[in-house]
């Protein structure tokens, strides 16, 4: 098999660099077989897996040791691609932008260093997954309940750095964090806000410190490795209360946001309720040819009937009020009014109380099943997210499903999609889901999403993250002014790490020598 | 049982092992200790139950495909080593695989030992 290297680095160059990294981490932390090197490969890659091929992998268990394994990095000019936990599933997993880097595998890094019950926050290191959180949590009996996404294999750092979101009121994770450690590509260590005071009291209380705040230029970047990181933790509520609505027909997605957008503005819900479509809630509990063998996308009348037999709606969403009882059941009467004026259907309600089973309270709880949709269609499922970010308003949601719907149709693609409301925006979040084994629809899957990226851009809409296959097509559409942000981002890259060594493309950001490679 | 469809980096030799192999019910490698099998089941607890425990999606799935007797990986007695080795670091249908960083060679060692041990008749 032919050995994977680092751009312009010889294989003796590399080798001396491995024998490097294996005197910082030892022998056993260095992987670089080619068995090792497929396991830093997309399982859902749309496309070869090897375009992202890894060079090899080495996993630190310290802060001084990224520190030495970057001095080595920048000695031979080896770029490194920093996972957390390696996660990052239907965005690229563990897989970097170029070819030839070589991970700098986090998952060693998995101290819980601080979980304070008084003031609602945890510190925690890159290799801490959601399933490690939650176990910690409940073995020392906490009142504190962590927010995650819908599956929960992932390192709460990482998706936190990549902006992802849960469904409890602190959903919006990149906005709960409070506090980084950093090591720069350089070797010095940085903390982030009141962390830059030696003992400091409230580093992870108070986001800015004095001066610049820094935190949002290390998420979805590659300006430096994060190494700790704080993050608020809501405190139990003493009940939840949830309002399930299936909606039987295509044309209730616009009331419905409507009569969302004041609830959110307002502060009535304050978790992100996801509005999901009729594809995406068969896809949880069923696969596609249960439903249909036909070639091409569902035709509606069997979409229409697959619905009604699996007792889902058009569009399914659940509102969770989350609080006191007496302040939940006010809340909910006014959730049901702003909605009984939309639509005639009414919401299935379940309450939970502290001390019942924690799985029916909304709490983020371990889970897995979510990676079942990629079962959809069959095989060894593959799944894409194209998730464009609009305005909290019926229209522009009408207007972005009806621009997606028509574009998956048109290459043979289910729409699977749904809207996660912020406090003012919407997330629309789809996924092309396909059959890896059919390559014929793996390139389709590819050209698809390209289209819609474009698409959205023409209309005003941008993508809040994407797979590690389209960052140079998702960034370009980000030019306005000249490209002025690329332009500042390559900016500061440039300046804090000369040698590019630090996941270059990430974001379609590439340092200086390889700016030429921008696809 | 099915082999795993593998990427296009497969390498053929390991497939084949896997298929020769995959069909023997086996009752686990020799030097099978107590000790190691039960740290095997503390680390499928941890690294594997949340798909492939009892109401996992992952069992569930296995029962739709192969039937309700093979869908919990526990009480199977036609896993082998090569098989489970195989499947863990190269995955199988939708499972991605896992990294030695992440499960090294010595925990999914114990994993092996505890996932082919013989099982009590029922």
């Amino acid at each position: 098999m032919q050995r994977v290297l680092p751009h312009g680095v010889s294989a003796s160059r590399f080798d001396a660099a491995l024998a490097a990294f294996r005197g910082i981490v030892g022998e056993a932390y260095v992987f670089a077989t080619d068995e090792d090197r497929d396991t830093y490969l997309d399982p859902y890659a749309p496309g070869r897996p090897e375009s992202h091929a890894a060079a090899a992998g080495v996993a630190p268990a310290s802060v001084e040791e990224i520190q030495a394994i970057l001095a080595v990095a920048n000695r031979y000019k080896v770029p490194l691609w920093p996972v957390s936990r390696g996660k990052n599933l239907g965005y690229g997993t563990a897989a970097p932008a170029m070819t030839g880097t070589v991970i700098l595998d986090l998952v060693r890094l998995n101290r819980i260093l601080e979980v304070d019950e008084e003031l609602g926050f945890v510190l925690v290191e890159p290799g801490v997954g959601f399933n490690d959180l939650f176990a910690h949590l409940q073995a020392h009996g906490s009142h504190l309940w962590m927010s995650a996404p819908a599956q929960t294999w992932g390192s709460v750092v990482g998706n936190a750095l990549e902006r992802g979101v849960g469904y409890t009121p602190y959903g919006d994770h990149a906005s709960k964090v409070c506090g980084m450690e950093i090591v720069l590509p350089g070797g010095r260590i940085v903390r982030t806000g009141m962390g830059a005071i030696s003992g400091a009291s409230a580093w992870q209380l108070f986001k800015y410190g004095f001066g610049p705040s820094w935190e949002g230029a290390f998420m979805q970047s590659n300006f430096g490795v994060v190494t700790k990181l704080g993050l608020w933790m809501m405190p139990e509520p003493e009940a939840t209360l949830t309002l399930a609505m299936n909606l039987p027909r295509e044309s209730d997605l616009g009331p419905a946001v409507d009569a969302l957008r004041p609830l959110k503005l307002g502060g009535i819900v304050q978790a992100n309720p996801s509005i999901a479509n009729v594809v995406r809630a068969l896809a949880m509990k069923s696969s596609r040819d249960q439903w249909y063998r036909g070639e091409g996308p569902m035709p509606d009348a069997v979409l229409e009937e697959a619905r009604a037999k699996a007792d889902v709606g058009w569009w399914n969403f659940s509102i969770r009020l989350f609080g006191l009882p007496e302040v939940n059941t006010i809340h909910a009467k006014v959730v049901r009014s702003a909605f009984a004026a939309v639509t005639p259907t009414e919401f299935k309600t379940t309450e939970w109380h502290r001390g019942d089973p924690l799985e029916k309270s909304g709490a983020a709880v371990p889970s897995l099943a979510p990676l079942n949709v990629v079962n959809w269609r069959g095989g060894r499922g593959g799944h894409l997210t194209f998730s464009p970010v609009s305005p909290l308003r019926g229209v522009d949601a009408v207007k972005q499903y009806r621009m997606a719907r028509k574009r998956f149709e048109e290459y043979g693609f289910d729409y699977y999609g749904g809207f996660t409301a912020g406090e003012r925006y919407l997330n629309h979040i789809t996924m092309i889901i396909y059959d890896r084994d059919d390559e014929a629809m793996t390139r389709r899957a590819r050209d698809l999403y390209t289209v819609l990226v474009r698409n959205a851009a023409a209309a005003g809409y941008g993508e809040y993250r994407t797979h590690v296959a389209f960052y140079d097509e998702v960034a370009t559409t980000y030019a306005w002014g000249g490209s002025a942000l690329m332009r500042l981002n390559e900016t500061v890259k440039d300046a804090l790490d000369p040698n590019g060594i630090l996941a270059p493309g990430k974001m379609g950001i590439w340092p200086a020598a390889l700016r030429s490679r921008r696809a | 049982m099915t082999v795993p469809k593998r990427p296009s980096t497969a390498r053929p030799a390991l497939a084949t092992i896997a298929l020769a192999t995959a069909a023997v019910a086996q009752t686990g490698p020799p030097g099978n200790t107590a000790a190691l099998r039960d740290n095997g089941h503390t680390l499928f607890s941890a690294s594997c139950a949340y798909c492939h425990g009892e109401r996992g999606f992952a069992t569930a799935l296995l029962s739709r495909r192969l039937g309700p007797g093979k869908a919990m990986l526990e009480a199977r007695t036609d896993l082998t080593p090569e098989y489970v080795r195989h499947a863990v670091r190269h995955g199988v249908g939708s499972m991605p695989w896992y990294r030695r960083a992440e499960l090294p060679d010595v925990d999914l060692d114990a994993i092996i030992v505890y996932l082919t041990a013989a099982k009590p008749t029922p």
